[in-house]
């Protein structure tokens, strides 16, 4: 089937139970679903816009009420709403580096924070994780030292994973903050995994800026995001233009530089917005999806050969695990080879593990329901047994 | 201009994406439940009763 002329319809969530682990917090609600119908021309959030003219300042449908709302549900002074959290990044990083500062992030940092900081000239430097994978606060205290031996400066700027993609780890970000404040260094807490997540209070953790992703955690269409700072860094981010045409003389009034004045535009915020009353109750229940997550990953575990990589027990929905004793032993005389586990999974009725994968493979449960989760759990058993696996 | 048909036609895709709703969270056997029956019920006669304004306002 088509979209008309256009694509084929993507039906993938209503056929199938979906754990690819970068989709599962983002996928919509009803009502962004709703809000998406009647949103869904370009400049749709834009007919009521007045002066002076920016988008955080609509009250119909009411964008300005939701920046002040969603500056609370995180825990910061000001946000605003940005193309994906990588766009927030990408604001901080040109507001504090210039080129050749050094700038720290971790060895689990997400690839778009090297590239927000190789856009500003900046040199990256990595915090190493521990062998339990997970950053600790004598790590950041030691790099630091060793970037301003190296450099004969402290590092401008650290870009900091709250829950790293890679693990889904939780990294005790309070304390790792507290180090860099001593050196005079801002945070950036990347909450991509975790604003509409968990909740998340950026003034309490000591953050100086949150980035949440809109199309990762928070129900929203893509590319969608937030970015929060403290009212000491709101007028340095967010910074308005002094620009001036030098022939018509031209000023443009208080658009923001890092913002290219507005930012999103139409479905993209109005399905954040949409979604915004439910995203506040589902941090609430963290507890709910942590339970299916231990299902799931029980009954991984519950076939022999199979160990989890990341942190146990989970804290995160998001898990890697190592399949390198089970099916992929399987795989090696499998007909199908290494595609015969998401073969498997697929014939079920389950999706989002990368295709061929038997070894290491992450997937997240997150925002299924219990009966879905018991389903999958079911699913993993029986695949391993089909195939002449052990299971306890 | 029939306010009418367009605001029937909201009412109909919008109940419609309840069910795509349920649809998703009862993948991929969509057996539902007696809760999620009478939402799917209730569903198609809010849309079966928008068909019926759409088709008064827009054709008879």
């Amino acid at each position: 089937m088509k979209c008309g002329m256009g694509p084929e319809v993507r039906d993938l969530e209503e056929v199938s139970i979906n754990l690819d682990p970068i989709q599962a917090g983002g996928r919509l609600t009803a009502d962004a679903m709703k809000a998406v119908i009647a949103y869904g021309d370009g400049y749709s959030v834009c007919d009521h816009c007045v002066r002076p003219n920016r988008l955080d300042y609509i009250k119909k449908p009411g964008i300005e009420q939701f920046h002040k709302d969603l500056a609370g549900f995180i825990g910061m002074d000001q946000v605003r709403v940005v193309p994906g959290a990588r766009r927030g990044f990408q604001a901080v990083a040109r507001t504090y580096i210039c080129k050749g500062d050094p700038v720290l992030v971790t060895s689990l940092s997400h690839y778009t924070e090297f590239l927000a900081i190789e856009e500003s000239g900046g040199i990256p430097f990595e915090v190493q994780a521990g062998e339990d994978r997970i950053v600790s606060a004598d790590a950041v205290a030691e790099t630091i030292e060793e970037v301003i031996r190296r450099e004969g400066r402290n590092p401008q700027l650290f870009f900091l994973d709250h829950v790293d993609y890679q693990f889904g780890n939780f990294h005790p970000v309070r304390d790792l903050i507290k180090v860099a404040h001593t050196y005079d260094i801002p945070v950036l807490y990347n909450g991509a995994y975790t604003v509409g997540i968990i909740p998340v209070n950026g003034r309490d953790i000591g953050a100086d800026f949150v980035v949440g992703s809109g199309h990762k955690s928070m129900a929203a269409p893509a590319p969608s995001g937030v970015l929060g700072t403290t009212s000491e860094r709101s007028d340095e981010v967010f910074r308005t233009t002094k620009v001036r045409g030098d022939r018509t003389g031209r000023t443009f009034g208080i658009k923001e530089v890092e913002m290219m004045g507005c930012t999103l535009m139409g479905v993209t915020l109005i399905g954040m917005m949409a979604s915004f009353p439910h995203v506040k109750e589902r941090v609430r229940h963290w507890d709910r999806e942590l339970s299916n997550a231990e299902m799931i990953l029980g009954s991984l575990l519950s076939i022999e050969g199979t160990e989890v990589l990341s942190e146990y027990p989970r804290r995160h929905t998001l898990t890697r695990v190592d399949t390198t004793k089970s099916f992929d032993v399987v795989a090696k005389k499998h007909k199908k080879k290494g595609f015969f586990f998401t073969s498997s999974l697929k014939e079920k009725g389950i999706t989002g593990i990368i295709q061929g994968a038997t070894r290491v493979w992450k997937y997240n449960p997150y925002g299924i329901t219990r009966e879905q989760a018991q389903y999958v759990a079911l699913s993993f058993r029986e695949i391993a047994q089909e195939n002449g696996l052990n299971t306890i | 201009m029939s306010k009418k048909a367009v605001e029937s036609i909201y009412d109909a895709l919008f109940s419609l994406t309840d069910i795509r709703v349920i649809l998703r969270s009862s993948a991929p056997n969509h057996i539902l439940n007696l809760e999620e029956k009478e939402a799917v019920r209730n569903a198609i006669l809010r849309v079966e009763e928008d068909i019926r304004t759409m088709r008064k306002e827009l054709i008879e």
